[in-house]
């Protein structure tokens, strides 16, 4: 994927694309709002990195003037004020995701390939989280590029995980996916495609974790 | 800390506040001046028109009794009119002994018997004067003269008819008893206004003498310090005087928990930094050319653990700064629960930890800062993570989060399946710092954070014994619904 990258802390900035090469993505870094807008008028990038305080315009002013000339490049703001206001003003304004300042590079290379990846799977059929890749048209699932045998409900099932990546869903929720209004089902059934699914992606970095009285997870641990 | 924009240009408003400075007691003083002044004028046009009518009645009263001793040597001899001025009739007049006289003896006719034939008497006045005596102020020989005219009815067979006399008097006199009159009054006057004021500039300095009286008092003492302002015995000042030093007590109050917490801060954050230092210094100082791994993991892992303990140190600042302000507004509890628990699981997710929710079958609406609510339930989860696992066995590592409504109050539960706190350091694990149990990993700040947050909601925070086997944290915090919604 090719980042750009607007931090004004040389330290820091060096630290994370040396990081993001070192990992095989392409990564540019610039270190104001204005020299970042003047690079995203004549070039492509999967995914911007952004300081919400840069010298001169801020980041968030950035995102604005972005948005209001539709350019939907996926946005990850970072910011070092964890108050509340400044996520919510973030997001308001057309954020896609954030992190708050000191933060993991891991935690930030995976946030940037779920936002790639959320981008991908609107235009690609095929949808790679971590070592397990899905492709929606053929339905082929590959963990570590072996292709898996799964059943229709599973498949259901994986496909609804994938497209609510980190988000809590219900029962209900996946039972409205997996049965049509007349198709009877017992809660049991949805345990048991699930046990199957996960045996299935045993030793894959999709994780499916169960949170009794709520629902379930889907979380990319790469 | 300090937001002041040095060299900054002056606002609008500030320059609005400087212009709109003014003085109290010049303000009063000028304001009473003023109402003073219009009261004077006022009653100067009274006295001047009391002066004026009394100086007038005095010597009417002289010229009516002079014009009445004249009207008496009027008579009839045969068939003439005979007149002879009693001289008793000048002698009332010479009250007045600056004063010119003037007369003019009228017949029947109207033909002039005796004196001045150009009098500026007019037909009209006469008739006036048939029933009672007619006084007029008219311009005579560049003076001004007051004027009677009075009649008297002769009744001869041979004259028949009115007799008139008109006599003047010129008026330095009487102006001279009206000038008087007057200046004795506006004197008085002027005098009870000039002590009026006085008065009140004392009143008024005496009324303001409390506020300079507080100043010195204020400017004598640092804020810093801790001395209350001497007590007064003004009952109107005393309510004042409390409340400077209610506000006193609660900004030393601030300050001294303040200090407290950057005294404590700066020391855990420093012997971090020590640590992490110290192992830098070691890695740098090696032989070897290349340094070592498991060198570097363990200079991570600290570094993990300073940065955690900033984020904790600074959300707990966050916690008691925005308890104090008290910006409280309804919260969904329920459904901030569940953001809370996703984001647990979703950065858990790689962990064996399996986290359980029982929500509450009502709604839980409280008054409260989500920010600081939700900080503090994720310090509790946080903590149950890292300590709630025992490596030793194989039990599988749980967490459950449960929600109750009861009694006016919403409970919050978040339970482990860990070793627990023993009974006796309960209390003491809610101190900032203080780490109790096997696992000496944690800061010390997560119970600490979500017990001030606990009460910053006028809640509180009690820990017990789960029956998963660990730690029990239970939070209470008073609910917003009336108890028959509950």
């Amino acid at each position: 994927m090719r980042v750009l990258l607007t931090e004004d802390n040389q330290e820091l900035a060096h630290s994370i694309a040396h990081y993001f090469k070192d990992n095989g993505h392409a990564i540019d870094r610039v270190d104001s709002a204005e020299k970042a807008l003047s690079i995203l008028n004549h070039d492509d990038f999967d995914v911007l990195i952004l300081d919400v305080n840069l010298p001169g315009k801020s980041g968030f002013e950035l995102l604005s003037s972005l948005r209001a000339k539709k350019n939907a490049l996926p946005v990850l703001i970072l910011t070092a004020r964890a108050d509340i206001d400044d996520r919510v003003s973030a997001l308001d304004l057309g954020a896609d995701d954030y992190l708050v300042k000191p933060f993991d590079l891991r935690e930030l290379a995976a946030r940037c390939r779920a936002l790639v990846r959320r981008e991908r799977g609107k235009s690609d059929n095929e949808v790679v989280c971590g070592n397990v890749s899905f492709n929606s048209a053929t339905k082929v699932v590959k963990v570590d590029q072996q292709e898996i045998e799964l059943r229709p409900r599973e498949l259901q099932m994986l496909e609804l995980f994938i497209t609510h990546l980190d988000r809590m869903l219900t029962k209900d929720d996946i039972a409205n996916r997996l049965y049509s209004f007349d198709e009877a089902y017992t809660p049991n059934a949805i345990e048991q495609t699930l046990t199957r699914l996960r045996k299935h992606l045993q030793g894959s970095s999709l994780l499916i974790k169960t949170v009794r009285g709520m629902g379930y997870l889907a979380h990319v641990h790469d | 800390m300090s937001m002041i924009n040095q060299g900054s240009q002056p606002t609008l408003m500030d320059w609005l506040g400087r212009q709109n400075k003014y003085s109290l007691r010049q303000r009063m003083l000028t304001r009473t001046a003023l109402l003073m002044c219009t009261v004077l004028a006022i009653l100067s046009v009274g006295v001047w028109h009391y002066a004026n009518s009394s100086a007038d009645y005095s010597y009417d009263r002289l010229l009516s009794s002079a014009s009445v001793s004249m009207l008496d040597g009027i008579s009839v001899a045969g068939e003439q009119v005979t007149i002879d001025l009693p001289y008793s009739a000048f002698e009332i007049l010479q009250l007045a002994p600056d004063d010119k006289l003037f007369y003019g003896i009228y017949g029947p006719k109207g033909t002039l018997l005796s004196g001045y034939e150009d009098l500026p008497i007019t037909l009209k006045d006469i008739q006036n004067a048939t029933e009672q005596p007619h006084y007029s102020l008219r311009h005579y020989r560049h003076q001004n003269v007051r004027f009677i005219v009075r009649t008297k009815r002769l009744s001869e067979r041979s004259v028949a008819g009115n007799v008139t006399i008109v006599l003047g008097q010129t008026t330095q006199a009487r102006d001279a008893q009206m000038r008087e009159t007057l200046n004795a009054a506006l004197t008085t006057l002027m005098a009870v206004m000039a002590i009026a004021l006085l008065v009140m500039w004392v009143a008024i300095n005496r009324a303001l003498a409390p506020l300079s009286w507080l100043s010195t008092q204020l400017q004598s003492h640092s804020a810093m310090q801790d001395s209350k302002l001497p007590e007064t015995r003004m009952l109107e000042v005393a309510p004042l005087t409390n409340a400077i030093n209610n506000y006193r007590d609660q900004w030393l109050d601030a300050l001294g928990a303040m200090r407290d917490f950057i005294a404590d801060a700066s020391h855990q954050i420093r012997t971090a930094q020590a640590t992490t230092k110290a192992q830098l210094e070691i890695a740098l100082s090696s032989k070897a050319p290349n340094v070592d791994q498991a060198t570097v993991e363990a200079i991570y892992q600290d570094h993990c653990k300073l940065t955690r303990l900033t984020n904790q140190l600074l959300a707990h600042a966050t916690v008691l700064h925005r308890g104090d302000r008290q910006e409280f507004y309804p919260i969904d509890l329920q459904a901030m629960l569940r953001t809370v628990i996703t984001h647990a699981v979703r950065d858990y997710a790689h962990t064996d930890v399996e986290f359980e929710f029982q929500a509450a079958n009502t709604p839980m609406m409280i008054h409260g800062d989500e920010m600081v609510l939700k900080e503090a339930l994720r310090n509790v989860i946080d903590n149950a993570v890292i300590h709630g696992c025992q490596p030793s066995t194989n039990k599988l590592h749980c967490i459950r989060i449960s929600a109750a409504c009861h009694a006016q109050a919403c409970h919050i539960t978040i339970e482990d399946s860990g070793p627990g706190i023993l009974e006796t350091e309960r209390a003491q694990a809610l101190e900032r710092f203080v780490k109790v149990g096997p696992n000496q990993n944690g800061s010390g700040l997560g119970l600490a954070i979500a017990h001030s947050a606990a009460l910053a909601h006028q809640g509180s925070l009690v820990l017990d014994q789960s029956e998963l086997g660990g730690l029990l944290v239970s939070i209470r915090l008073p609910s917003l619904l009336e108890p028959h919604h509950v």
